[in-house]
Parts: C-alpha cells; structure tokens; sequence
C-alpha cells in the first residue's frame, strides 16, 4: 500500500525540439502522426509550465497556432474544447485530433495551400523532478502545504500523477486513499477538479479551498 | 569576491536554489570545460563570466578555454555567423581552409583538456570543428548555439552541420532555430546576472552624472539602443525611427555599443552610424569599452524606453537587461525577442523603422502605461530569464546527457 509521508516535490520541463514543425494544416496533421506522444502532452499540458500572460483564449497551442497563425478561428474553437482528460491515453487523444483536422480539411471552404504566418513547432519535454524537503503524514496539513507550495509541485502531483499513478489519479488522492472511507468525500472533489481550463495558480488555489473547507466543515478524520 | 549562489536567494527565491543545489549535486567533482571565442565583448562571455564560478561554487570542475587565431580566422567565423544568419554572404574556400587549420591549431592546444573532460560545451561555430579534433574524448559533448540559424544559408549550414553533427546534444534558444541533427536539440533560452555590474541596482546620482557625462540631458526624455555596432542590430534603422519620432516629440536617443575582439567588421558599420548621426541634433553615438558595465547600467535605468530593432536575432541579452531595470523595451519581431517581449504586455515588437517611430511616440506621451510596461518586463525577465534558471537547465541538461537510455522522467534527489 501507499506511503503514509507524502513527500512533495517540484519539477522543471527541459524543452526539446523535435525537429518538425508545420506551416500548413496539411503539414500540422502529417506531423501530428509522427511526433512522440510525449510531444503532444507538452502542446497540451507543458504549457501551463510557460509563462502565462492574462486570459488564455486558447487551451492548447494547436489551437492557439490555428487561431492566431493560420487564421482558422473556427478550427481554433473546435481544437480548444479538446479536454486531454477525457482521453484514456495520448494515442487516442492523437487519433481524435487527426480525425478533427482532416474534418476540416475536407470542408468545402478549406483552402489547402494556406500558409501559417508562423509555423507551429513541435516540441517535447524531459522533466526533472527535485525534493523540496517538505513531509507531511496528516491528510489535515495538505492544505497548508500545498499553500506555500510552488506552482510546479502542483504540475508534478495533480497534472503529471496522472499519467503515472495506476488509475491515472493525481497523487493527492493517491495518498489518501489510505486513510480510508472518511478521505473518500475529499478524493471525490478533488478528482472532480479538472485542470484543463485552469491555470496552475487557480489551480493551486481551488486544491487549497477544497482541501481546507473540507476539513473546516466536514470535520473529516 | 567570487559570487556565491546563495546571494541570489533574495532575488530567486529557496526553491529555485534547492531545485539547482540537487542537481549540481549530482555532477560535483565532474570537469565541466566550456569552449568559446572570446573573454570579452559579447553576450555568450557575459553569460560564462557569471556561469563558470556558480559551477564552481557547486563543486563542479568547471574551466573556460577559448580558441583563437589568425584575423582571417575570425573573417571566416563572421562570414559564417552572418550567412547562418541568413544574409548573402559567402564561405569561400578559403575560408574553410583557415577555419581547418585554426581548428587543428586550437586542438593541438586544448586536445588533452578536452579529451579528459566528463562535459564539454562548445559555444557558436567557431570552436565547433574541434569535436572532430579530440578523437579520444570520453566525455559528453555539447553544442550551444546561440544565434538565430532559422533560416540559414544552406552551404554554410552543410558545412557546419558536419562538424557538428557527432555531438551529443545541441542547445538552442528557441525552436525556431533548430535544425535537423541526428542527436537530442535543447532549446533554453540565455540570461542575465541580475547581480553583475551591468545589471545591480544603481545610485540615482549616479545615473544622473553618467548621463550629463555623456552629453545627455537627465532631464528630457532619452531612448537607448545598446547593441555591438552590427548590420544585425539594425542601428540606422533606429536612427530613422528617431528622426519620424523626433519631428513631434522631444526626445534624446542613444546609441552605445562597443565591439567584441570576434567581429572584424563593427568597425565599418560604426562609420556608417556616425555619419548618419554627425547631421542630426540629440543623437549620441557611444563606443564603449567591453568592460562599461556600470556606464552601461546607468544608462538603461536612465532611458525612459530601450529599442533593440534587430532584424535578427539570436537572443537580445540587452533587451533582458532593460527588462530587468524595468524598461519597456521596443523590439523587432524577430528571433529571440518573440519570446522577450510580449506585445503591449512588456513592450512592443516592431518590423520596420516607422513602426518604431509610432511605439516610441505612444510610450513617451502614456508615461503611466509605460511604467506599468516596464513593472511588467521587470517581472517577467525575473520569471524567466536570470542565470540561475538558465543554470539549473544546463545542469539538468549534463545530468540527462549521462544516461544512456533517455528517459522521460528523471528524479534528480537521489
């Protein structure tokens, strides 16, 4: 079973090109069948890692890429309400967004030589994870930590745990899984938390509020 | 006194330098050699001027050798920087065959150094044929590329692609500048030391007698551009969008740059500045010395906006200078400035000396918007572009490079 410490940790992306990159849909959906799936997960989720300037428009950087370079805002829309949590794995999550964009390119309005005004760069990520130091054995001082956590600890333990613990669960949950039936109604909220329009800020925040209004009303233990 | 890392906690923060402490932890005692052209002048010795005591300060064996040579040599190496830049110059055979030879001149020199290290990392094309030169080598080999080669010369870029091709890994700044090479591409972006002289807080009097040193009124609005005098930078581009800008509004602009001991031809393109500037009021063209750090300090943080109107560009450390001291910074839309500066959110990207012109005017009239501009780039330059985050990278990088297998994850604290 489980670890009782829950040890937090933070992580960094270390960028790494893939060497293709598209200027045209066509050349977008090429590539899309040829890039690791790793690269996918940076397109859709590293970019909460990145700066983030104000109110994204877009969710994904495909999407952004189709609305601001290539001028496909409605491509852009249909790209942006692609949840990456709803895919069991980023093969599917490929094959789905293959399908969308030879939807589009079939379209009677389609013009196929239409070039991007900046080509889209298909990147990926090796992620480096380091020790803060900082334990707790208690599901009562998660809110705490997390708190003065910093942002990448939340990407390590709520969206990257996802992809690596056995039933694609994020890691707080993960843990308290131990503590029984009375961490259950906890578990279920933050499972309900969905990261994909969330910056990691906001999502820091709503993991706090949850955590900490849990233990103030439900008087869980 | 040497700098420590722990003097960056106020400006970083623990967590930063506890994520930089566990992964230099893994490298301590391994020889790092980092392999560049020249010790002054130029962003990329800037850049190892501060990288190589904070490796050191970590327990790593990190040196810095350069390469020199004959001036025909550096010709060469210009000649190749501005074609993989993407202007019509030509690698002549010639060329190559001084660029052979310094190579194996250098390698005679540097051979047993770097054939012994666990990491080397060769900075530019200049010392990149030694890689080829060092048939023993055990170590890992890095090449860091810090100019744009998005679009390059394509007879130059085969030429260097085979003598660069053998590495282990290559670093680039943005995607955009990667090339098909047959081994892992990094791209991580270059820094400023927030704590060199260049870049550390000034006394405003300071600022003050810098400027009326200069000829400079402290008193009227003044715009900088600091770059090397280079064809590149663009300066007769910013002499133009001053002469639009001025017709209407008061203003002073700067031009301050120097040379570096690798690039032959600045001093051409500093005639042409300052005839361009011996007819017009309020310009000021400024050679300064490599070392003018504090002069150059004082002048950023006296600028009421900075222009870096590149019409390429690898990476503008300039413009994260100005940036870090708060500026709006107007810069050309090119390269590594896509990634600096964020429009209207930190400053303006411009594609033409009109468009300059019409940025300068909106800043020096919204003095509100401007500083709430320039509070913005401050705060992005610290998030993203100080040299401790560019060193934790490169760490983490030579920490990956040592396995085999790559691996997608990688736990750095055991």
């Amino acid at each position: 079973m489980e670890d009782t410490v829950f040890s937090l940790r933070t992580c960094e992306l270390l960028a790494i090109s893939t060497g293709k990159k598209a200027r045209t849909l066509q050349e977008l959906r090429d590539a899309l069948g040829e890039v690791p799936a790793s690269s996918l997960h940076y397109h859709f989720w590293g970019r909460l890692m990145r700066p983030q300037i104000g109110e994204s428009e877009y969710n994904n950087d495909f999407a952004w890429w189709a609305g601001h370079s290539l001028g496909e805002r409605a491509l852009a829309e249909r790209l942006s309400v692609i949840n990456p949590g709803d895919y069991p794995t980023l093969e599917d999550l490929r094959e789905d967004m293959i399908y969308l964009l030879e939807d589009r390119m079939d379209e009677g309005d389609f013009f196929s030589w239409a070039r991007s005004s900046y080509p889209f760069f298909f990147t990926r990520a090796q992620m480096l994870i380091f020790d803060t130091g900082t334990t707790i054995n208690n599901p009562r001082e998660l809110g705490a930590m997390l708190e003065s956590a910093p942002n990448s600890s939340v990407f390590y333990h709520f969206v990257d745990a996802r992809r690596r613990t056995p039933e694609g669960e994020d890691d707080f949950c993960y843990w308290l899984r131990q503590f029984g039936e009375d961490m259950a109604p906890l578990r279920k909220e933050l499972g309900n938390l969905d990261p994909h329009l969330l910056s990691l800020e906001e999502l820091q925040r709503q993991i706090v509020s949850i955590v900490e209004n849990y233990f103030a009303f439900s008087g869980g233990e | 006194m040497a700098v420590r890392l722990q003097d960056y906690v106020n400006i970083v923060g623990e967590s930063t330098l506890r994520q930089i402490e566990q992964v230099g932890s893994r490298l301590r005692g391994s020889r790092v050699v980092h392999v560049n052209s020249t010790k002054e002048g130029g962003g990329v010795a800037e850049i190892l001027h501060r990288m190589v005591p904070l490796m050191q300060d970590l327990g790593i064996d990190a040196s810095w050798e350069i390469v020199s040579g004959p001036e025909e040599f550096f010709q060469a190496t210009k000649t190749i920087h501005n074609s993989l830049q993407g202007f019509p110059d030509v690698l002549t055979p010639e060329f190559q065959k001084v660029y052979q030879e310094t190579s194996e001149e250098n390698a005679a020199r540097l051979r047993e150094n770097l054939e012994d290290a666990d990491f080397v990392i060769i900075h530019d094309p200049q010392p990149a044929g030694l890689l080829d030169l060092c048939p023993n080598r055990r170590g890992k080999w890095i090449w860091r590329c810090h100019i744009d080669v998005s679009t390059p010369n394509r007879a130059t870029w085969r030429f260097l692609r085979e003598r660069v091709k053998n590495y282990d890994a290559s670093i680039f700044s943005l995607p955009d500048f990667a090339q098909p090479l047959p081994h892992p591409q990094y791209l991580i972006p270059p820094s400023i030391d927030p704590l060199s002289q260049k870049n550390r807080d000034m006394p405003e009097d300071m600022i003050r007698k810098t400027l009326v040193q200069h000829g400079i009124d402290p008193e009227r609005p003044m715009a900088l551009q600091v770059s090397r005098f280079d064809k590149f930078k663009d300066p007769l581009g910013v002499i133009q969008a001053f002469q639009i800008c001025s017709k209407r509004q008061d203003v002073q602009l700067v031009l301050a740059g120097g040379g570096a001991s690798d690039d032959p031809e600045g001093e051409m393109v500093l005639r042409e500045v300052q005839n361009a500037a011996a007819v017009l009021e309020d310009v000021h063209v400024l050679v300064l010395p490599s070392d003018a750090h504090k002069i150059i300090n004082c002048l950023q943080r006296g600028a009421s906006l900075v222009l870096q109107k590149s019409l390429k560009e690898g990476f503008g450390l300039t413009v994260t200078e100005a940036m870090w001291k708060g500026r709006p910074v107007i810069g050309g839309d090119v390269g590594g400035i896509r990634l600096q500066v964020i429009d209207r959110y930190n400053g303006f990207r411009v594609s033409t000396p009109e468009g300059a012109a019409l940025r300068m005017r909106y800043l020096l009239q919204h003095k509100e918007k401007a500083h709430r501009m320039g509070e913005n780039a401050r705060a992005y330059a610290r998030q993203n572009f100080l040299i401790t985050g560019q060193l934790r990278s490169v760490l983490a990088l030579l920490e990956v490079s040592r396995h085999e297998e790559e691996r997608e994850r990688l736990e750095v604290f055991i």
